[in-house]
């Protein structure tokens, strides 16, 4: 059994129109690895800067994860929740990106995406109101040929930095560089 | 033979300054750290906690510098609890009451066998309510965190509101020994700086 | 049918010397289940029951003692596939030509540095969590003898683990009996094939005190378990190759609501193991004039050559942009061939789109529509030469990716080669032991 250890942060999400964000989060696995200690999901505080356009939430990470083969590399999944006055939330950025495959520190930008919105009232509604689309079926990130129908809007980044600790790769044959 | 169950790391550096942009929202500044590491860690040299000097700045300058040392050594078993160091930021406001400034926190590092600086965002909690935060206006005391190790652990700081202003500059460096024996594997050296 | 006898591990404790350890394994092929009874006259009444059981295999093997399987007979006997001393050693004793035992039951010693790629047979509870306080045993501390069946494929039937320190045998299945309760083996391959075996202890002058088993040994942290030994591994002499891409953004394109397609084609010599080579990522809206995807898909390929040297796999996209009439519009095309070798890197693929006129131009802005363009033949040469004149295309945006490839390999003969320099452990014993075999290879060329 081989050994990833992931240690870091969520530093900040940056390049959002709206100012106050959280951050939900998760480490997505195939089926060959197993998560032995740590959390594998969390949410952050929710954010706001008082200078800049960012958000800083500093959350640790810190997951330690087995496996049985190297298929189903972890990806860690982010999604963007911006809060309104009144406390309502909703989506404004999806991204994953794969957990990087050679031991040491990354610095990792996600680049996240949020639903368009379709029609004109759709606009009025993520602006003034209570904002935009969220997915109906999350898997839909996920799952393979028909994504070019569903349409989306670039939206910010999010800064993670983890350091990688391998275990017993090597003893498996297993190379990264 | 226990070194081959358990590798030490032995980190070594200072908190060099606070920065914040425009002036900070208090004088006379101190900081109190506290080193957190998970249940398979051991201290067993060097201080888990301190609390600095008061220190201001310049008039034409934004650097609040502290120059703390930072020492201490762990032995541990399983990399999992990594320690993290809480830093918790007071001064005293306009009133010249003491109040908190903010929170940061940071892993110790990983690797690096250079100084690397690192630079921690500054997160203040805000109040929970308008009245509270009337109050704390008008008293000039910023809410505070009744346990800052909440910021340690992810599980538990769902839903806590904050704003980020300023940053605490801290270079540490970490030598670490049997970890290779272990059968971990820790990578190329990265580089001096890191920052966002 | 039968009752399927659970196998358990034996603990004994001994002050003898573990060199006087005899035990005999016997393995019969079951070709029948059902006992039909002989009528032949025996005078011997106990033989009526075992009849319909074929023995293909029986052998008497003393602590640490090398039997060699056909396999590794064909292997060693051919030097160069020896690569560190223990394996010349085979080679020598093959050749020789004494105290050179093979059949189907073979075994693997101390030196060979063997460990088995699958789960041991002794479970006293099948699904446990991984206790993260593991201590890897020292290798002075153990040693440890596997007795394997080569039937296709190579079962392992015993394994026997000794620790002189504390003078404790423990094996695993415990010894057992042909008629009151051996083990069973079931192969389904072509059609289902079983067999039983037992082990039994014959050491003359072992002393042996069974001690009680205990599920979480008071011997060591160590649980009966060996989860360090449980890994996919890709099969022997082949490698596998894991592929992360990530799709990161596009920039400089004329339309909106973009979207990528992406076909991957590997070389021929690799199958396609988990994953998908074709897809497309959702359409995007962009943000100052960048779209950003951030979609990633993985997978893995099989080769069946031992290490493969400069293999590339290619990759097509294709950027496509559908407006709000739903008109199509081809935005750039693009490929790009990455070498399969451990590496990490970010790429920036600037885009064509082919140019087919005024006619065409006018088309595209009031109709849209996609032509179709055979993109794997347009970067493929024939006859010798790659001949694209007659093509006019216009340069569009470009598109970042990026790509990381992880290498696994299951050489047995490699393993005493060190993959990785930086997990060296330097002390003494390695660097006497890396003289010696240095001093060796000097010495078979001078």
């Amino acid at each position: 059994m081989a050994e990833l250890h992931i240690i870091g942060q969520i530093v900040k999400a940056i390049e959002f129109e709206e100012p106050k964000l959280f951050c939900k989060w998760s480490i997505q696995i195939g089926s060959s690895w197993k998560v032995v200690e740590g959390e594998s999901e969390g949410q952050t505080v929710t954010a706001l800067d008082r200078l800049e356009e960012s958000s800083t939430f500093a959350h640790p990470i810190d997951v330690h994860l087995g496996t049985r083969g190297v298929q189903g590399w972890p990806k860690i999944h982010v999604e963007i929740f911006a809060v309104n006055a009144v406390n309502n939330s909703w989506p404004v950025g999806f991204g994953f990106i794969h957990i990087p495959t050679q031991p040491g520190y990354h610095l990792l930008e996600i680049n996240t995406w949020k639903i368009a919105p379709y029609t004109f009232l759709d606009k009025l509604r993520e602006r003034f109101w209570s904002g935009g689309y969220t997915l109906s079926r999350s898997d839909l990130i996920y799952s393979g040929t028909e994504r070019y129908k569903i349409l989306t809007k670039s939206s910010g980044k999010v800064l993670v930095e983890v350091m990688l600790l391998y275990r017993n790769f090597a003893k498996f044959g297993v190379e990264f560089k | 033979m226990e070194a081959v169950t358990c590798f030490h790391i032995s980190v070594t550096g200072q908190i060099e300054f606070a920065s914040f942009p425009l002036g900070p929202d208090g004088s006379q500044l101190f900081v109190r750290y506290e080193v957190i590491a998970g249940p398979d860690w051991e201290l067993v040299a060097g201080l888990s906690a301190g609390i600095t000097q008061c220190s201001t700045s310049r008039p034409q300058d934004e650097k609040i510098v502290f120059n703390m040392p930072l020492e201490f050594s762990y032995k541990a078993t399983n990399p999992f609890g990594w320690p993290q160091i809480v830093f918790c930021i007071y001064g005293k406001n306009i009133w010249g009451v003491e109040t908190s400034l903010g929170y940061a926190r940071i892993h110790a590092p990983v690797f690096g066998m250079e100084r690397r600086r690192i630079v921690a965002p500054i997160l203040i909690p805000r109040c929970a309510n308008t009245v509270a935060e009337i109050m704390s206006w008008i008293t000039g005391k910023n809410a505070e965190l009744r346990n800052p190790k909440i910021l340690t652990e992810g599980a538990k700081n769902k839903g806590l509101q904050t704003d980020s202003y300023g940053e605490l500059t801290v270079s540490l460096q970490t030598i670490s020994r049997g970890a290779n024996r272990m059968g971990y594997d820790w990578g190329r050296q990265q580089s001096a700086e890191q920052n966002y | 049918m039968w009752r399927k006898y659970d196998k358990h591990s034996a603990i004994y404790h001994t002050k003898s010397k573990i060199e006087n350890l005899h035990f005999s394994v016997s393995l019969k092929n079951i070709s029948s289940l059902i006992k039909v009874p002989k009528f032949e006259k025996t005078s011997d009444v106990q033989s009526l029951s075992l009849d319909n059981d074929e023995l293909i295999g029986e052998l008497e093997i003393k602590w640490q003692e090398k039997v060699f399987s056909s396999v590794e007979v064909e292997v060693y006997s051919d030097v160069e596939n020896c690569s560190n001393e223990v394996q010349r050693k085979y080679h020598n004793l093959i050749r020789d030509g004494e105290n050179v035992r093979q059949g189907k039951i073979f075994t693997y010693v101390q030196e060979d540095n063997f460990t088995p790629s699958e789960e041991l047979l002794c479970h006293t509870e099948s699904k446990r969590s991984i206790p993260y306080k593991k201590e890897t045993p020292d290798p002075n501390e153990e040693e440890v003898m596997y007795v394997y069946a080569s039937l296709s494929p190579d079962v392992l039937l015993f394994e026997v683990r000794w620790r002189a320190k504390e003078g404790v045998l423990i094996v695993c299945p415990d010894f057992n009996d042909c008629e009151d309760n051996p083990y069973y083996i079931e192969i389904d391959s072509d059609y289902r094939h079983l067999y039983s075996y037992t082990v039994k202890n014959t050491s003359p002058s072992l002393d042996m005190l069974s001690a009680k088993l205990e599920k979480n040994m008071k011997l060591g942290t160590r649980p009966i378990i060996d989860i360090d030994r449980i890994f996919d591994m890709p099969p022997k002499h082949s490698t596998r190759f894991l592929v992360l891409l990530e799709i990161q953004s596009a920039s400089f394109f004329e339309y909106e609501n973009l979207h990528i397609r992406y076909k991957i084609s590997i070389p021929d010599r690799f199958i396609l193991e988990e994953g998908e080579l074709m897809g497309s990522t959702h359409s995007s809206v962009s943000l100052n004039s960048i779209w950003k995807f951030g979609h990633c898909f993985q997978f893995a390929i099989l080769s069946s050559t031992k290490v493969p040297i400069n293999e590339n796999f290619t990759i097509y996209l294709e950027a496509i942009s559908i407006d709000s009439w739903t008109r199509e519009r081809p935005e750039g095309f693009a490929f790009y061939t990455i070498e399969l070798r451990p590496q990490q890197i970010q790429i920036e693929i600037p885009c064509f789109r082919v140019d087919y006129g005024l006619l065409e131009r006018i088309e595209r802005f009031f109709i849209g529509g996609r032509r179709h363009f055979d993109l794997e033949k347009f970067c493929s040469g024939n006859d010798g030469m790659l001949n694209r004149y007659r093509t006019k295309t216009i340069s569009t945006g470009s598109l970042i990716m990026q790509c990381q490839i992880i290498m696994q390999r299951n050489d047995d003969l490699a393993r005493g080669i060190n993959l990785d320099n930086d997990l060296c452990v330097f002390n003494l014993e390695d660097v006497l032991k890396k003289h010696h075999e240095a001093r060796v290879r000097l010495e078979s060329v001078v």
